[in-house]
């Protein structure tokens, strides 16, 4: 379970941009998972699984903080910065951060299921399960969503 | 799945992915990237474009992960691979306006630790014995845990085995150490291949249940105290 935690951290951070909310998150994720292990029916793998209440807890605490409609966006950056591996190749990191910055530009919804396709791996089937919405649904969406953000890179790195 | 699932709320209106599309260049390619779901042969419009979402999509799987819990090795790492100056800055003119800054900080820094509100702190360190493992890190039979709880007040620290069956406690517990400092320190040594959770629990002050893990935090939760942990300890 200790190497699902960096990337379900990740996740949340992206979604949530606040520090402290991550940690708060977390937390919960670990402990809802460990107490509900014996629950786990395996109908989606144990991962799916995790992030699925991951993608839940970080939406519960958006709304009870009521920051659905005012994400941290401009935080986002900061909360990643400051990976060590990241002083290897400046023209990756001038992408990485350009990237985080369109990130920024979605709604926490659609980013986490952008994030939960590319970054935590899973099908849009797998999407689909862990957000209740249908599976052509979450598909037409993040092909939508792709190319606008293909241009909002560009425009980051070009600008 | 879990069934406290929960519908996600509606589009942003202001989120640029729910703006109609803009271009019919657009369009063509988000319908070429649901063709490519399927067909991975499927043709791009334009040229260059299944080179630029491929790189895209690696950006997007290797975003760097979060560095919080290592923030300190992360500087220290940073700055042993920096490289050496060319000559010895102690020796340069403006040394000694340097070493007044430095003192400068330092005790500006020691009145901020100071004047800093103290933290429940939670410490959790596996000590390896020797045998075989597939990863390095991997925990593994036999290994010993060693918690460490810096609590502010009254602290219960517990480790859980499963979930259900509480196999360390402190205080009360014969693995618990207290320090002089107040530090609650347990040891004890992973004597089976499940999962192991450490929990510290801050300020209940009435007896605390013996039972499982659900129950000690259900309790702890509706005595408003404050329950801190960190990721399972998935013993091989």
């Amino acid at each position: 379970m200790a190497t699902y935690g960096s990337a379900l951290t990740a996740f949340a951070a992206r979604i949530l941009g606040d520090r402290e909310l991550v940690k708060d998150v977390r937390q919960q994720v670990f402990l809802e998972a460990f107490q509900g292990l014996h629950r786990f029916e395996g109908r989606s793998s144990l991962w799916t699984w995790m992030c699925g209440i991951a993608y839940h807890r970080c939406l519960d605490e958006l709304r009870r903080r009521r920051r659905l409609e005012t994400s941290a966006r401009l935080e986002l950056v900061d909360v990643l910065a400051g990976h060590p591996d990241t002083a290897v190749d400046a023209d990756r990191v001038a992408k990485q951060r350009a990237l985080e910055t369109c990130l920024g530009k979605l709604s926490p919804a659609m980013r986490s299921q952008l994030l939960l396709r590319y970054f935590l791996g899973l099908s849009y089937l797998e999407i689909a399960e862990v957000t209740g919405s249908p599976h052509g649904t979450v598909q037409v969406r993040i092909c939508r969503i792709l190319p606008r953000l293909r241009q909002c890179l560009r425009g980051e790195l070009t600008g | 799945m879990t069934d406290r699932h929960h519908r996600i709320a509606g589009p942003d209106p202001e989120d640029f992915a729910d703006a109609p599309s803009r271009s019919d260049a657009e369009r063509a390619e988000s319908a070429w990237l649901q063709a490519r779901d399927h067909d991975p042969h499927a043709v791009a419009p334009a040229g260059g474009l299944a080179r630029d979402y491929a790189e895209l999509e690696d950006l997007l799987r290797d975003l760097p992960p979060g560095s919080d819990d290592h923030w300190h090795d992360d500087v220290l790492r940073t700055v042993r691979a920096r490289p050496p100056s060319p000559s010895p800055w102690w020796r340069g003119p403006r040394a000694r306006w340097t070493w007044g800054g430095a003192v400068a900080a330092a005790i500006a820094l020691v009145l901020l630790v100071r004047a800093r509100p103290r933290i429940d702190e939670l410490d959790v360190t596996i000590r390896h014995v020797d045998r075989t493992r597939s990863a390095p890190e991997e925990v593994v039979v036999g290994d010993q845990l060693v918690v460490t709880a810096r609590p502010t007040t009254a602290g219960d620290l517990r480790v859980y085995r499963s979930g259900d069956a509480l196999v360390a406690r402190c205080p009360g517990g014969p693995r618990c150490t207290i320090t002089s400092d107040g530090e609650q320190v347990i040891e004890l040594v992973l004597d089976a291949p499940v999962s192991y959770q450490v929990i510290l629990v801050v300020g209940r002050t009435e007896p605390s249940p013996g039972g499982t893990l659900a129950a000690f935090l259900s309790a702890a939760r509706a005595a408003n105290a404050r329950v801190i942990t960190q990721v399972p300890i998935d013993v091989h």
